[in-house]
């Protein structure tokens, strides 16, 4: 596999200051991942493909990369160094009538053509959280098999987050807000598993995700909740993972992301939509695939890119065309974290059966 | 255009089902569906659907959380050119 590290130099210096522990830090990533063919390119600067340097903007980045793929060959894979200020976000027209002005997006960075909807190749993010340790902490996450899970959902919606859970956990534990408050939200719930999925309501403006009860909208887990939190986690929240001008400080999504041992975060940018009730449809299909694929073992990046296949293919063949919801769902979702990584149990389950 | 008489049976049912939205009056959309070839195409999906138009029926309003935050709730249901719900959907 053709592994891209992609950054902007000034962008980086202006967010972490030294880069010099990051840079050698990606150099040891890329030494231990002998399988695959990895470099590190900054965009902004000279490379060895000759591939004229570029702006710090996101569609000439991306012409950047198409460039680096006639000289180097198709790329399966993109990681991103850096959150908006370092590599932008695609600001995409908003398919659906909402407050969102634009959808922040990563897909066109994934796609081949000018139809961003339908990712050709892997594209994942390490935010920078103006800090360099932030980063270099997202190379060297490692599993630790647990086999277990937690999921947590609006009362509202139990029924409908069931059908996502299943996948990862017996629906008899998912917790449902109210009756969980961030008051009585126990800490251990999040710790030693190796999924954790949210469907709570989300805001721009803060960290908290909230359960919901008629028209009641208790605050279901805040950030002072996150202590040795661990596993991949799928967020349906609305603003789940936007992170302009955001922090560990600010936003949920950073702050699950400096633990050691969270792998990945998967979550939408912007307003996200889903059903009240199953079938699973929008936010709640795409983070039931995404987890469906990590579970069989495949990589985070083979994962989320699958799920968003897999998504527009059931939603052709259920209704016969993507409508406004379906295509911002799309757009908006984003992958956080190493997308090579991939829960060891579960290559030790496949040569297991082997053996057999 | 929808007729006011499907509009009504929905508001209805939103009303019954959704007591939250209950007396918002719901912005109308109608949105012509054209084949979406390209995607058929790309997904290995054989030939794409012929449709005509959907209706989309957004109910919206603005809640506060307990902790004073604003957010935006939104529900949508999709009606197709018979008036039938196809899905409903809401913000999360």
């Amino acid at each position: 596999m053709r592994i891209l590290m992609l950054s902007g130099k000034d962008g980086l210096k202006r967010q972490i200051g030294d880069i010099l522990n990051l840079e050698k830090a990606v150099q040891k990533y890329i030494k231990n991942k002998q399988e695959h063919q990895v470099i590190f390119l900054y965009y902004d600067r000279k490379n060895r493909f000759k591939v004229k340097k570029t702006k710090k903007d996101a569609r000439s980045i991306r012409k950047f990369i198409q460039q680096l793929e006639t000289k180097w060959g198709n790329i399966d894979c993109l990681l991103i160094l850096g959150g908006d200020k370092v590599v932008p976000f695609f600001r995409l027209k908003n398919p659906c009538d909402d407050n969102d002005k634009k959808v922040l997006s990563d897909n066109p960075y994934a796609s081949r053509d000018n139809d961003f909807l339908i990712p050709e190749r892997i594209c994942a993010r390490l935010p920078d959280n103006n800090d360099a340790g932030f980063i270099i902490g997202q190379l060297k996450k490692y599993s630790k098999a647990t086999l277990k899970s937690f999921g947590i959902s609006t009362k509202v919606w139990k029924k409908a987050s069931e059908n996502v859970y299943q996948q990862i956990g017996k629906v008899r534990d998912m917790k449902v807000s109210p009756p969980v408050k961030s008051k009585t939200f126990k800490a251990r719930w999040l710790q030693n598993k190796d999924f954790l999925y949210f469907n709570l309501h989300g805001s721009k403006l803060s960290a908290n995700w909230y359960g919901q009860k008629g028209g009641k909208y208790p605050v279901a887990i805040g950030l002072e909740n996150i202590k040795k939190a661990s596993g991949v986690v799928g967020c349906e929240a609305c603003y789940g993972a936007y992170i302009l001008n955001k922090s560990q400080e600010n936003a949920m999504s950073l702050k699950l992301l400096g633990e050691k041992r969270i792998y990945g975060f998967c979550g939408s940018t912007t307003i996200a939509y889903g059903p009240v009730a199953p079938p699973s449809s929008e936010a709640d299909l795409m983070v039931k695939y995404f987890f469906e694929y990590v579970n069989q073992g495949l990589t985070l990046g083979e994962s989320f890119k699958n799920a968003k296949l897999d998504f527009a293919r059931k939603v052709l063949r259920r209704q016969g065309f993507l409508d406004d919801d379906d295509q911002k769902t799309l757009l908006q979702f984003v992958l956080y974290g190493d997308p090579t990584f991939r829960l060891e149990h579960k290559i030790f389950k496949k040569k297991g059966k082997k053996q057999k | 255009m929808i007729n006011k008489k499907t509009v009504n049976r929905i508001k209805r049912m939103v009303s019954k089902q959704f007591p939250e939205f209950k007396g918002i009056d719901p912005k109308i959309l109608e949105r012509k569906v054209k084949p979406q070839s390209a995607i058929y195409r790309k997904l290995l999906l054989g030939t794409p659907k012929i449709l005509g138009k959907v209706f989309r029926l957004k109910f919206e309003k603005k809640v506060t959380t307990v902790d004073e935050m604003e957010i935006d709730r939104i529900l949508t249901v999709t009606l197709d050119e018979a008036g039938k719900i196809i899905k409903i959907t809401e913000s999360r």
